[in-house]
């Protein structure tokens, strides 16, 4: 009876778990089949491709929980406007990354990391970048650039990187 | 023997410990026993039964009906007659006997459950699992089903999976299922970023996530089928927060107008968006609460991150409901709603976040934790069970909160960086 009732269920629907009984039938709640090979095979983080000959891209950098621009970053942005208006830098796309420290949720520091990226986008494009070749993406807290737990290094995540492709 | 009986206690040592609960009293009524017997044969080996039967007794405890449960180790046989005289002068109100084997590679277990004031079987069953490593499940049925002998308020949600995404390295996450102790864990998606796992429907046959493609773009997966469903794209962030309870609407964070974080109330059916917030700054989270009338969400339209509701049929009737600071975790199930709170002086930065439980109709917090960094509450369907994971001194714990029996229990678990998670 146990092993009929066992085949019988593994025939049934492949699942994960299965419920018998030897004198009361138990209705057990399927399971997840085995992960399909599909479902580990994910496409991969497309990274942009950087443009290496556009020098001096630095990123911004920005207080804890705050999305304005500081008055001592408001130079690299200008610094980032001037490579993205002459030479090389001119023909490129820019994807702007709003990044977070560690504290706070995913959810809160995914819409912080993006109101960063929008603060420096909306500078930017005044500056006379093109808004077309202009993206934004947060990342949250997901691209940390330093992993210890203090302020010198929580300063150092709250940024907004610029990512170049052509 | 010896060297089961050590690697059992070896591991009940290390798995389990009970956190003082305050603000609400246990009350001071004394529990009936339950006798444990537990039986094997050579297809498992000891390590794996002292596995399960950790399990099997944290489950029992958790469950929370009966009073220091243990395993007996005289063993009269799962078939044998039970000497009921003698378990009812040891003041035994049940004797669980169970006895778990592999056979036709699954993992089985027999459960007899005995009454000893009716001297009477009261429950045979029989559980099995495809693989050993689903052992926790078998302990879990095991719990429900004393408990539903006993007619007490339901635990089924020891049953539930939990999904979760856990931080691997930059720009990547993986999406993995567990058990409720996060001690079986399947990791079902990975090689990608992908993040926000949120259930579909009660069911727990499929789960929305985002995935960066590179654009944000929201997902359905069947995890009985592996079948991956494209919904919509989003530039900037793409998050679902909640879903309703036919699983026809959906709570999504995602830029409106002018590339602000906002919540959206997307239909699955008419595919139609809208916009509930249009607020400058930060809205994110948005749960449903109070029969799905409103949406309660945090915002940081005060300075610092706090709970709000607004009705969704008209977007009005906006009200803080939680007076407090840096509260951004947060989920609700019904009125009720729990919430991650960093109330010191520094706020996030501070020594301690604690989790606290409000009802909608009454926003009386009730600290629910006391000690460490205690994140991602979620509440049980019936409201009555509440899951956290903290963070301690180095050390992880999920946490289960049974607020019908006023106690909280900790199950130390290894980890790593949990992003987000949904039960």
């Amino acid at each position: 009876m146990i092993k009929k009732a066992l085949i019988g269920s593994a025939v049934l629907a492949a699942i994960v778990f299965t419920g018998c009984a030897s004198k009361e039938e138990v209705a057990v709640k399927p399971a997840p089949a085995p992960a399909p090979a599909a479902a580990s095979q994910e496409i991969k983080v497309k990274e942009t491709v950087l443009v290496e000959e556009v020098a001096g891209i630095q990123s911004v950098y920005f207080d804890f929980d705050k999305f304005n621009i500081r008055a001592d970053q408001e130079g690299s942005v200008k610094t980032n406007v001037t490579a993205l208006t002459t030479g090389v830098g001119a023909k490129a796309n820019v994807q702007l990354q709003g990044n977070c420290d560690e504290r706070g949720t995913q959810e809160y520091n995914m819409a912080l990391g993006l109101k960063r990226a929008n603060a420096v986008k909306a500078v930017v494009t005044k500056s006379g970048v093109d808004a077309a070749r202009v993206s934004v993406v947060s990342f949250g807290k997901d691209n940390q650039v330093c992993t210890e737990a203090n302020e010198a290094c929580w300063a150092k995540n709250r940024r907004v990187d610029f990512n170049l492709s052509k | 023997m010896f060297k089961l009986l050590f690697l059992l206690l070896l591991l009940l040592s290390n798995i389990f410990a009970a956190d003082a609960y305050i603000d609400i009293e246990k009350s001071a009524v004394s529990m009936p026993k339950i006798a444990v017997e537990a039986y094997s044969n050579e297809t498992v080996t000891p390590f794996e039964r002292a596995q399960l039967d950790t399990m099997m007794l944290n489950d029992i405890r958790v469950s929370d009906h009966f009073e220091n449960a243990e395993i007996t180790w005289a063993k009269p046989g799962f078939d044998s007659a039970v000497d009921y005289q003698a378990l009812k002068t040891q003041n035994y109100a049940l004797l669980l006997r169970y006895r778990v084997f592999k056979q036709d590679s699954m993992l089985v277990i027999d459960v007899n459950l005995y009454d000893i004031a009716k001297s009477s079987l009261v429950i045979n069953k029989k559980f099995a699992v495809s693989e050993f490593d689903k052992y926790p499940f078998l302990a879990h049925k095991t719990a429900i089903a004393i408990n539903n002998y006993l007619a007490a308020p339901s635990i089924d949600w020891m049953d539930k999976f939990v999904i979760f995404s856990k931080f691997v390295g930059n720009k990547r996450s993986n999406i993995i299922l567990g058990d409720y102790t996060l001690t079986y864990q399947k990791t079902l998606i990975s090689g990608s970023y992908s993040i926000f796992p949120k259930w579909a429907g009660v069911d727990q046959k499929e789960f929305y996530f985002t995935q960066y493609d590179p654009i944000p773009t929201l997902y359905k997966f069947d995890i009985y089928t592996g079948k991956k469903t494209k919904l919509f794209t989003s530039q900037g962030m793409l998050v679902c927060s909640d879903v309703s309870k036919d699983g026809t609407k959906l709570l999504v964070t995602m830029p409106g107008v002018g590339d602000l974080p906002d919540i959206w109330y997307y239909d699955t059916v008419t595919k139609q968006k809208r916009d509930l917030t249009n607020f400058a700054g930060i809205d994110v989270n948005g749960k449903f609460i109070d029969g799905e009338s409103r949406v309660a969400f945090v915002s940081d339209r005060l300075g610092a991150p706090t709970v709000f509701a607004q009705r969704i049929a008209d977007n009005g009737g906006i009200q803080q409901l939680l007076f407090s600071k840096n509260n951004t975790a947060f989920a609700s199930k019904g009125s009720k709603i729990v919430y991650a709170s960093a109330d010191g002086p520094q706020g996030l930065a501070g020594t301690g976040v604690n989790v606290y439980m409000i009802d909608s109709a009454k926003p009386m917090p009730v600290r629910l934790t006391t000690s460490g960094f205690n994140d991602y509450p979620h509440l049980s369907e019936a409201g009555d069970a509440i899951l956290f994971i903290r963070k301690d001194g180095g050390k992880s714990y999920v946490g289960v909160v049974r607020l019908n029996t006023n106690s909280t229990f900790l199950f130390p678990a290894n980890l790593g960086a949990i992003r987000s998670l949904d039960w």
